[in-house]
């Protein structure tokens, strides 16, 4: 299971995805940050104070940190932090949901009000960008820089 | 140690860039934004609960945070109950759309003049409307895109009345529902 996690060509697999969803979804907010404001502040969840600060620094840390998977530089920090920011998305998607907001999710584009199962398909979403990003947090650089763990696993095989 | 490294290094390329970014932007934000403006476009936006539960019973009212009453979103069917009530209603639109055909019984208030108003004349135009600040008042519009029954209502809030909504749906959805109008010959 170890090997097929840390199998190089998935792990640029999952980076790929991810990255390119991270930086695609930046994209927009980046070009919008009054819209994305808006959507922060229709959940309801921030102290008002930090709504327009967030939505300024927000989508450049999605930006880099999709950069940075996609690139394959500096993979366990934003693998990390991609992870951080999964868990924080899926749990105000998951609040707002509970609380019935109709409203927008703020992941891509910023137009739209969104139905509730809407919310849904981006809880859902987010969840299993959250397992890729577990696995590359978890597995990535085994192949290449750690050939001592790996014949470590082999041998353990083998037993 | 190296995930504190690098976690730090990828923040601080976000903020530096993200800080700038903003900076030279023309949209760029200010720090604190105008909530004002979102809350009110997250009323217009935004239903909250069950949409088709609002349409016939009647909302909450709520005190929120800038020290009013909210207006409410209602549907065609929760207006029409309140028509029946005798709810004012407050056509929002210029008087020549007005005389073109208004829902009966509804006074003209057009949102331009209205919001031209310091919040004491507003009130003393609103008295001579209707007294009682706990009464049922409904703004509309021509429905669709027009969006001048939410900011009339918005002021009516603003100058202490309690119980405001917005019909959305507007003349147009209230004259092809066969509902009763006025039109000026």
């Amino acid at each position: 299971m170890k090997k097929f996690l840390s199998n190089k060509y998935l792990q640029f697999f999952i980076r790929l995805i991810i990255g390119v969803i991270f930086i695609w979804a930046s994209i927009g907010k980046i070009l919008d940050p009054e819209s994305f404001a808006k959507a922060i502040f229709r959940y309801q969840l921030l102290p008002f104070g930090l709504v327009n600060i967030l939505s300024i620094i927000l989508p450049f840390l999605e930006f880099f940190m999709g950069i940075f998977l996609l690139a394959g530089i500096y993979k366990k920090g934003s693998s990390f932090l991609i992870i951080i920011f999964l868990l924080i998305f899926t749990v105000a998607l998951t609040s707002a949901y509970a609380r019935g907001l109709n409203i927008d999710c703020g992941c891509f584009s910023l137009e739209s009000v969104s139905s509730k199962g809407d919310i849904l398909v981006a809880i859902f979403r987010d969840i299993a960008m959250l397992f890729g990003a577990i696995i590359v947090y978890l597995y990535s650089g085994i192949n290449k820089g750690n050939k001592e763990f790996i014949i470590k696993e082999n041998n353990k095989e083998g037993e | 140690m190296r995930l504190l490294k690098e976690t730090g290094i990828i923040i601080a390329i976000s903020i530096t860039v993200a800080l700038l970014y903003n900076f030279i932007n023309p949209k760029g934000l200010a720090f604190r934004g105008d909530f004002e403006k979102y809350s009110k476009e997250t009323a217009e936006n935004t239903n909250q609960g069950d949409p088709n539960k609002t349409q016939n019973t009647p909302p909450k009212r709520k005190l929120n945070k800038e020290g009013f009453y909210e207006p409410s979103k209602i549907k065609i069917e929760y207006a029409k109950q309140l028509y029946d009530k005798q709810a004012v209603f407050l056509d929002a639109r210029i008087p020549e759309e007005n005389n073109r055909g208004h829902i009966q019984r509804s006074v003209s208030q057009p949102f331009e003049s209205f919001h031209k108003l310091s919040k004491e004349e507003r009130l003393v135009v609103m008295e001579k409307i209707i007294k009682d600040k706990d009464g049922m008042i409904v703004c509309y519009c021509n429905g669709g895109e027009c969006d001048i029954s939410i900011d009339l209502a918005y002021d009516i809030a603003k100058a202490g009345y309690t119980n405001v909504h917005i019909y959305l749906g507007g003349y147009k959805e209230w004259e092809d529902a066969g509902y009763p109008v006025e039109k000026d010959k």
